[in-house]
């Protein structure tokens, strides 16, 4: 999902810093209420940070000789909320864009709109629909990380096909074009993303998986 | 044990199985090209008059890209399981 360094025009570049940017000084609020908040709520973001920053360092094989990495985010969301997620995914957009020239600093803005934004809110919002009809936790966890995943790379691709649009077909036939592009590597792991992290919601079950109140 | 006494090793562990499964993981999806690069092949396929403006901070080799992966799979893996350990073993006697 990480849109190259100088792959999106400067307007556009501008532009989703501008509207990436409401959010990030929100998040940046949110984090140091829950920093404040309790001891507990420092281990989680912790955790939740850290599981980001691991995820999204493995690339996985998938098919079609390609690879690619999950997201990370989904677990984050339902832990400590959407609203703390865009700082957590900010500072690991800025290690890769800065360290491992892996995405981009003209790009920040558009990647963390997708990672940090639209990722973790479709994670809350599903996660809430599955236990509000009595779904498992577990299951509920491991469905949000999944459309989380899925989320984030359809925003990428709409992001790119707004740049980008066909002269035939415009945006939607350029949107089709890149979500292709994702969508054949990213299904299997985004189930595989899914899987994991129910089972690590799991492992951390009955100790501290009540999720993030609604305001967080 | 103490949660001092037992969090260096788990932190240690961690960060061994981070390295060792994000280098398994390089190893296995070798030559795979990642959807990155072809979102960027399908960027210059759309609009081939498209000119990158701005260059990466910076360029790594292959070599220093991987090593800079199994440094972020290191860091990640060790604080996850510091924070989990953290929150399994006193979390919730430690809530303020």
């Amino acid at each position: 999902m990480h849109i190259v360094e100088g792959y999106l025009p400067f307007s556009h570049a501008v532009a989703w810093t501008a509207i990436s940017a409401p959010f990030a000084v929100h998040s940046a609020r949110a984090v140091r209420q829950a920093v404040d908040t309790s001891r507990v709520m420092r281990m989680r973001l912790a955790a939740s940070g850290a599981f980001v920053l691991l995820l999204s360092s493995l690339k996985l094989p998938s098919v079609a000789g390609s690879s690619s990495h999950p997201t990370g985010t989904g677990l984050g969301s339902v832990l400590v909320g959407a609203a703390a997620m865009p700082t957590l995914a900010g500072l690991v957009l800025l290690f890769q864009a800065i360290l491992l020239a892996h995405g981009g600093l003209t790009t920040l803005g558009a990647n963390l709109f997708s990672l940090g934004v639209v990722g973790p809110w479709m994670a809350v919002g599903t996660y809430r629909l599955m236990v509000r009809v009595r779904c498992s936790a577990v299951v509920a966890a491991g469905c949000a990380a999944t459309l989380a995943d899925l989320a984030t790379y359809a925003t990428t691709s709409l992001q790119l096909a707004l740049a980008f649009p066909q002269s035939q077909g415009g945006v939607t036939a350029a949107f089709l074009k890149f979500a292709a592009v994702f969508a054949f590597t990213q299904l299997p792991l985004a189930a595989l993303e899914g899987v994991f992290t129910s089972l690590v919601w799991r492992a951390l079950h009955g100790v501290e998986t009540t999720p993030a109140p609604r305001s967080a | 044990m103490s949660r001092r006494r037992t969090t260096p090793p788990v932190a240690l562990g961690a960060a061994i199985g981070g390295v060792a499964v994000a280098a398994m993981l390089q190893q296995w999806s070798a030559g795979r090209q990642g959807t990155d690069d072809r979102a960027r092949e399908t960027v210059d396929a759309v609009a081939p008059t498209y000119e990158r403006w701005v260059e990466p901070v910076r360029k790594n080799t292959p070599a220093q890209e991987r090593w800079l992966f199994l440094l972020q799979g290191a860091l990640g893996a060790t604080v996850f399981a510091v924070a989990v350990h953290h929150l399994r073993r006193g979390g919730s006697r430690a809530s303020e």
